[in-house]
């Protein structure tokens, strides 16, 4: 029951109709999927999506696909933890994470754009589906197009984490490792896109693609009882993730499905090393200055963001805030999130907590009003960012005197019962 | 005759310079301007350039030298 009206121009306006296309051939500007919302009044119900499958497809309506999934049906539903632990150790009163750690199968929220996108494919009728990557893209790209019987070829910089290559090469794609950075690879796939006409997912079918983002701001007011939270803090790489989690939360509100509206302040966390979103926010600069991203966080690698001033705008428009995390704050956080909530998340987690607990320090998150935090991928995919710094304290013989004596020799309170 | 599509990001200080116009003299390129964004720190402009290979090779490099950020941009889907 989707109801698709066609494309538009995000820039111009302009309507295409629902091909593959991604760029307005007049302005330039990137196509957006656009709705007949009108149509989807009264009939697309609480009730109704509460009734679908504990998965993304219960936003099916909302989502721009005709037939049936073809491959992703388990992807979605996450929890979203109340973190009550961490949210102490911030000084707030009521904060949440949206666990994308653990999604079906590739343990990022690339599954939710991906199992949209490798559908749209074949709905398209391409016979080989592609991505460039920073690696969460490549695992799920790879992973979906082997569920879906299609050849796949994944493209990612040659120094990508080892956790990253193995969890895409295990699904047998064609794997291209590219001399160069994220945004040189992505030119590179531009032009493979024209010349052999595969589908690759954020390129040539990125308006589709794109939408599968805004399941995870669909799950969040779901998961809180049909309310939109005050404040959501987002990793930003490409800048699609926050554009599209507002645009899900907006799609909510007009079609009467929130308590209490959408008064969501939409905040960017970026690492310091490859940050042109946070810094174009905290400059009031709409224009976003590309830059040569050095950071541990590589799956934000993104030095020049196809959906930055999007994102910007995303962020400005809601009345929220860009921040920066250095790479040790990015550890430290990564740490944090694990001791106090036991979620192990990559560095992009570790980013979106320790750019919150800026903006929280800053006053511009208010510590009585409600968090959510999107952790979007699995820390045992970037294990090399936190491997030094993590070691085993103990190492005894097997004996309980070799214990006692370990205990004592470390000043470990232990009493014997 | 070839085109290229490049997007280019100014400096503060080149906002207010005809720098399209001299390079559309100096290096005989055809300039079309398919989108602009300027503010007060920088401005942003989407631009196709119609000319001859060694010429649009020039012509980027004399913008590069200029200060101004050049990024290719591609120029359609399938």
């Amino acid at each position: 029951m989707a109801l698709v009206k066609g494309l538009k121009c995000r820039e111009c306006g302009r309507p295409y109709p629902a091909d593959p296309l991604h760029v307005c051939e007049y302005c330039f500007g990137p196509l957006e999927v656009d709705y007949d919302y009108d149509a989807l009044q009264g009939r697309l119900t609480r009730k109704a999506i509460e009734a679908g499958p504990p998965s993304i497809w219960r936003y099916k309506a909302l989502l721009p696909i005709e037939g049936e999934p073809v491959v992703g049906r388990h992807c979605g539903m996450t929890p979203l933890v109340r973190a009550n632990n961490l949210a102490r150790a911030l000084g707030m009163r009521e904060v949440y994470v949206k666990n994308d750690t653990v999604s079906h199968p590739t343990f990022s929220f690339k599954d939710r754009v991906v199992a949209v996108a490798v559908t749209k494919a074949v709905e398209f009728d391409f016979k080989v589906v592609a991505c460039a990557s920073t690696g969460n893209l490549a695992n799920s790209v790879a992973a979906h197009a082997a569920e879906g019987g299609l050849p796949s070829f994944v493209f990612v910089p040659a120094d990508l984490e080892q956790g990253k290559v193995l969890g895409t090469l295990i699904y047998n794609p064609q794997l291209v490792a590219v001399d160069g950075n994220y945004d040189e690879v992505n030119r590179l796939c531009s032009e493979i896109a024209d010349k052999y006409g595969w589908a690759f997912v954020n390129i040539n079918i990125r308006p589709y693609y794109a939408e599968g983002s805004k399941t995870f701001g669909y799950e969040i007011a779901e998961q809180l009882g049909w309310r939109a939270p005050h404040h959501i803090v987002v990793p930003a790489a490409g800048g699609s993730l926050v554009t599209k989690i507002l645009k899900g939360l907006r799609e909510f509100d007009r079609l009467g499905l929130l308590d209490g509206g959408c008064p969501t302040r939409m905040h960017v966390a970026q690492a310091e090393g490859c940050g042109p979103i946070a810094t174009a926010i905290k400059e009031n600069s709409e224009i976003i200055r590309p830059v040569k991203p050095k950071t541990i966080a590589k799956s934000l690698a993104i030095g020049n963001p196809a959906d930055g001033y999007y994102a910007y705008k995303a962020v400005k428009g809601s009345g929220g805030h860009g921040e920066h995390a250095t790479d040790e704050e990015i550890v430290e956080a990564m740490k944090l999130l694990a001791s106090t909530e036991g979620i192990f998340a990559e560095t992009a987690g570790g980013v979106t907590v320790a750019a919150a607990k800026r903006l929280i320090e800053q006053g511009r998150i208010p510590r009585d009003e409600s968090l959510v935090l999107c952790i979007t991928g699995n820390g045992l995919k970037t294990q090399e960012a936190v491997a030094s710094s993590l070691k085993v304290r103990f190492h005894i013989k097997p004996t309980l005197r070799s214990f006692d004596e370990a205990m004592v020799s470390h000043d470990i309170d232990v009493t014997p019962k | 005759m070839p085109k290229r599509m490049i997007t280019l990001i100014y400096p503060q200080a080149l906002i207010k310079e005809p720098v399209i116009y001299r390079l559309s003299r100096e290096f005989k390129l055809i300039p079309n301007v398919r989108r602009a964004r300027v503010t007060e720190q920088t401005g942003e402009v989407l631009l196709e350039l119609d000319g001859e290979e060694s010429a649009l090779n020039k012509g980027i490099a004399y913008l590069t030298d200029l200060g101004i950020r050049v990024e290719p941009t591609p120029e359609k889907g399938r």
